[in-house]
């Protein structure tokens, strides 16, 4: 049971990062890249959140609180 | 296989019957065995087939309600040559079998002698004891309850690291969606959630399986540490 579960969970994980991937790849041979992103306001906040620096942060807040 | 190795096996896979009734069969394949003698050994071997078959044969007999019991002549001793042919095991009435069980001795093992020196392990019956859970088996538990509470606030832990990744994703297709007028910016965007979809799914369920596995085998530990030597044979 508990494999049948790991093997569909890897497969699926396998797929969405090849899938991903391939998105990122596309992207960046069309010419976007990450400092354009920046520029996007719908994308903003989220990369935002997801900056290494806010990253850090948070994790020395919960650990220092 | 000789008599011995036979009887040792066929024990072994009544699995399905009771001790008692595992004696009783083995007594029942002892007498026949007896009664038969050594010359027809090999020709009762051959008809009984193999410990396996006997043993399903065996509990088919008993989900179905009937009894096994052998046929009271050896056509062995008759006709040698066609003893396989003609030796049946026959069903009998309960009466029939009782009257077998009470002629056969108690001790399958006694019985059961080797003809020539082999190395095949003896046939024991192993002793009903009960299983006494003390204050150890408490203890057990308690120290597995407490364990059991740390793996489980790891693993806490890095399901909800998962669990972030996952909602992540969830931001990001929506930015996605939102820059859908910017292909190149929309790509990333996917491409980033859809990468961070399937390792947040992997770290999410790797951190389910490990708490499940580590504190099943824990408890199972502790039940087996409660126990007896005895138990754990």
């Amino acid at each position: 049971m508990m494999k049948k579960i790991w093997k569909a969970v890897f497969l699926t994980t396998v797929i969405l990062c090849v899938v991903g991937a391939i998105c990122i790849g596309v992207s960046y041979f069309i010419g976007g890249s990450v400092d354009n992103l920046y520029q996007n306001k719908a994308a903003l906040p989220i990369l935002e959140i997801l900056s290494p620096e806010n990253i850090v942060n948070s994790i020395t807040v919960f650990f220092g609180a | 296989m000789n008599r011995q190795q036979f009887l040792v096996e066929l024990y072994q896979y009544l699995t399905f019957f009771s001790p008692e009734e595992k004696t009783r069969i083995i007594s029942a394949y002892n007498e026949k065995f007896d009664s038969a003698g050594p010359d027809c050994e090999a020709a009762l071997l051959a008809e009984f087939g193999t410990p396996m078959m006997a043993a399903i044969d065996l509990k088919r007999r008993m989900e179905s309600g009937e009894k096994m019991t052998f046929g009271e002549e050896s056509p062995c001793e008759e006709k040698p040559d066609e003893f396989a042919s003609e030796y049946s095991v026959e069903t009998e009435t309960e009466e029939t079998l009782n009257n077998e069980n009470s002629e056969a001795s108690e001790d399958p093992v006694e019985d059961v002698k080797p003809e020539e020196p082999s190395s095949a392990p003896e046939l024991t019956v192993p002793p009903e004891k009960p299983k006494p859970r003390g204050a150890k088996f408490v203890f057990a538990i308690m120290g597995a309850s407490l364990i059991s509470l740390v793996i489980a606030a790891f693993f806490l832990v890095i399901g909800a690291i998962g669990a972030g990744l996952l909602v992540s994703t969830c931001y990001l297709l929506i930015a996605g969606l939102k820059s859908l007028v910017y292909l190149t910016d929309a790509l990333l965007l996917f491409g980033g959630g859809l990468v961070l979809a399937g390792l947040g799914l992997i770290i999410v369920w790797f951190a389910v399986w490990s708490a499940i596995s580590l504190i099943s085998k824990l408890f199972r530990n502790a039940c087996g540490a409660g126990s007896t030597d005895s138990d754990k044979e």
